[in-house]
């Protein structure tokens, strides 16, 4: 069972990544595990969100949760 | 006439209705830059100590940069300023669209406006020509009415800044807006245009801004529009507008909800939809004359229901009054969301203050502070939707408790009492905009100390630097920004942060620049920036150079309030932010107001401003080479 982390707010242009949902095996990786093996750099996602709750980047999705990550919140 | 800038201010007298250009040199420009600094030095010169902010002798300053008209994208706003009826101190505000690029065509850097009109008026400028003219037909007419009406005097289409009956009627958060969508937002800058009996500046020009290289401004321009799509902030703007960071401050606990009780609001995903879209309404994406983001939202209305453009378009609400109306007064319902954005923009009213100012209406009528027909016939309460475009009509026409919070909410706490004061929740009498310091230190540290009063746009934002591989860090070395801090820290680190960012930030405000085309919020980096105000100008200019105009700028400002009798007691944040914002334990803990004092003390101390009383010292006017400054604060 896949995990689905949706890159917000800009994230998806990453260089190495191009796209807005990155689909990954569910192996207990963290987010910030899995963002890493797809090519995040460490710092440019900060916020991580399943459903309406913060979960933070440590947390370890389970098979066939949706996790949204936003970039570093900033000014409007 | 030099390169990059025109050489000439626009000196307009509505008293006497005459209009005279004053020359400036080459050093004055290298000095001062443009935009902020021209504004600091405008006021300081020209508006007497304790000047009443509605009288002839307050001055109304708008400043254009030195690549303002030029290639490069994102450099072409305009910085407002008077003396502020909110703050009845220094008042700052910046706007785009496309009025900067029209003034400097037309022959002018900046325009400064003094006197009062006995009747309305308008002024009209088309190159050499610059006019006073009678406005009495607009007097009364919404900002789009009058913008519409002006295009049909001009031979070429002019750009308009303009106010609207908040502004006519002197509600003290009126703002100036440049067309359907840009405002000079903050401060009550409408109200004092509104003093002058000044109805609209309609400006048309049609000569190119000589520069000194015009194909390194192109490059710029073209690399700019080449690779903003591949930028992650710019990209996020493209997306989703200023809205797409809702979310984020969602999942912050930062969203401020209930007047900045709590950090998070239920309906946060149903208000974050506006950034890209509306139910079933076309969504076009629109953007300042040049710049190929294109952060704004307008929304095709079919049936009449609000005010559109010819196109039958209404400007979308940004970030900030999606917030305002919305988590801040808990309310998801889209549609008043919307049209109480499009009924400020009209009307000429600031949608942060007026958000605000509702929020603190609602909190005193649920405390019950105050017992109010207007407000009990209206069911005036946190997430009643129904109230609030009448209660913003209210406020425009200065009808029944309308005339109360047209005054805003530190002058309305006054008057009303009770302890009301603590849920005012203002700097300086400026209300918060949507960002909650109990999760940005550095944030707080802006509010406190602007002196404009409370402004999320004086530096960039902490979370950007609280890691080695964030945007902000990896982007702002050539700043001095070399160690991340994290977002709670409080100390000389933090203030650190935040004086370096502040100074870029009052730079790119010298230079009439849009916070999200260049690093740490957009694309263009540091270097790249420098680059543009040489090939403008022709100068050998330096990044250190730019760092100066930002000092002398800050100094200029500070120096009006200190000549004010303001000193560090406004430079205090609202004391609900001691209180932590929590709901069953979700929220951010409080900041202590010892540790933000102290910061703020440290900020002085860093800044060479006297750590007492917050007055920059001679030493430092001195050395910035404006010690006439340290003569003005002597009287
Ligand atoms: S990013 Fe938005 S506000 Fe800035 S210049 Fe472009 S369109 Fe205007």
């Amino acid at each position: 069972m896949k995990v689905r982390v949706r890159l917000l707010n800009g994230l998806h242009v990453y260089e190495r990544l191009k796209r807005r949902v990155v689909e990954v095996e569910a192996d207990g990786s963290t987010v910030r595990e899995i963002l890493a093996s797809a090519g995040l750099p460490r710092g440019q996602a900060c916020i991580a969100v399943v459903g309406d709750t913060a979960v933070g980047m440590d947390y370890r999705p389970r098979p066939g949760e949706e996790v949204c990550v936003y970039p570093p919140n900033d000014g409007g | 006439m030099g390169l990059g800038y025109r050489g000439r201010i626009l000196r307009v007298d509505l008293g006497e209705r005459t209009a005279r250009v004053e020359e400036r040199d080459d050093c004055f420009y290298r000095t001062y830059l443009g935009g902020k600094g021209l504004v600091g030095y405008y006021l300081l010169n020209e508006v007497p100590p304790r000047a009443d902010a509605f009288g002839p002798e307050n001055a109304l300053v708008f400043a254009t940069g030195v690549m303002a008209g030029t290639a490069a994208p994102g450099f072409s706003r305009v910085v407002v300023g008077a003396k502020s009826p909110l703050t009845d101190g220094y008042g700052e505000s910046e706007v785009g669209g496309s009025w900067g690029i029209e003034l400097k065509r037309a022959g002018y850097d900046a325009l400064v406006v003094q006197g009062c009109s006995e009747e309305p008026v308008y002024l009209a400028i088309a190159d050499d020509e610059a006019q006073v003219r009678s406005a009495g037909e607009l007097w009364g007419c919404s900002t789009s009415e009058t913008e519409v009406r002006l295009a049909g005097e001009f031979a070429r289409r002019p750009a308009v800044m303009s106010i609207g009956p908040a502004g006519e009627r002197l509600v003290r958060f009126a703002c100036i807006m440049q067309g359907d969508r840009n405002a000079a937002g903050r401060g009550g800058l409408g109200a004092v245009m509104g003093a002058k009996k000044l109805k609209a500046i309609a400006v048309s020009g049609s000569r190119k801004v000589e520069t000194a290289n015009a194909s390194a401004l192109n490059e710029i321009a073209s690399w700019f529009a080449t690779n903003f799509k591949d930028n992650v902030p710019s990209a996020g703007l493209r997306d989703s507008g200023t809205a797409g960071i809702i979310g984020s401050l969602q999942a912050a606990a930062i969203l401020p909800t209930r007047n900045f009780r709590f950090g998070q609001f239920d309906g946060w995903s149903t208000i974050a939809q506006l950034g890209r879209g509306w139910g079933p309404h076309e969504m076009k994406a629109r953007g300042c004359r040049g710049c190929p983001i294109r952060c704004k939202r307008t929304f095709k209305i079919g049936d009449g229901s609000i005010p559109t453009d010819v196109e039958g378009f209404a400007a979308g609400p940004e970030y900030e009054t999606i917030a305002a109306f919305g988590s801040n007064l808990c309310i998801d319902d889209l549609t008043t969301i919307v049209r109480a954005n499009v009924y400020c923009n009209q009307a000429g009213m600031d949608t942060i203050s007026a958000g605000m100012t509702l929020a603190f209406i609602l909190e005193c009528r649920e405390r019950g502070l105050v017992d109010d027909d207007d407000l009990r016939r209206l069911d005036a309460r946190f997430g009643n939707p129904a109230c609030v475009l009448p209660l913003l009509e209210m406020i425009c026409e200065r009808r029944g408790i309308g005339e109360l919070l047209a005054e805003g909410s530190m002058r309305a706490s006054r008057e009303i009492g009770r302890g009301s004061e603590r849920f005012a929740m203002h700097v300086k009498g400026q209300e918060l905009p949507m960002h909650d310091p109990r999760g940005k230190t550095g944030v707080g540290i802006g509010y406190a100390t602007a002196d404009h009063g409370a402004d999320h746009m004086t530096a960039g934002h902490d979370p950007a630097f609280t890691e080695a591989g964030a945007y902000g860090m990896l982007t702002c070395k050539p700043l001095g920004i070399l160690e991340p801090v994290p977002a709670m820290a409080l100390d000389h680190r933090k203030v650190r942060l935040y004086l370096r960012l502040q100074m870029w930030w009052d730079f790119l405000k010298c230079l009439g620049a849009c916070f999200f085309c260049v690093v740490p919020r957009g694309l263009m980096p540091v270097p790249m920036v420098v680059d543009g105000v040489r090939a403008a100008t022709g100068w050998d200019f330096s990044l250190w150079e730019g760092m100066n105009a930002a000092d002398r700028a800050a100094c200029m400002a500070r120096a009006f309030n200190v000549r004010e009798g303001h000193g560090p007691e406004r430079d205090r944040l609202p004391a609900r932010l001691a209180e932590g914002s929590g709901q069953d334990g979700t929220g951010r803990p409080g900041i202590d107001p010892g540790e933000m004092d102290a910061a703020v003390r440290t900020y002085y101390e860093m800044r060479h401003w006297d750590p007492e009383t917050g007055c920059p010292t001679d030493a430092r006017l001195k050395c910035l080479g404006i010690e006439w400054v340290g003569a003005r604060l002597r009287g």
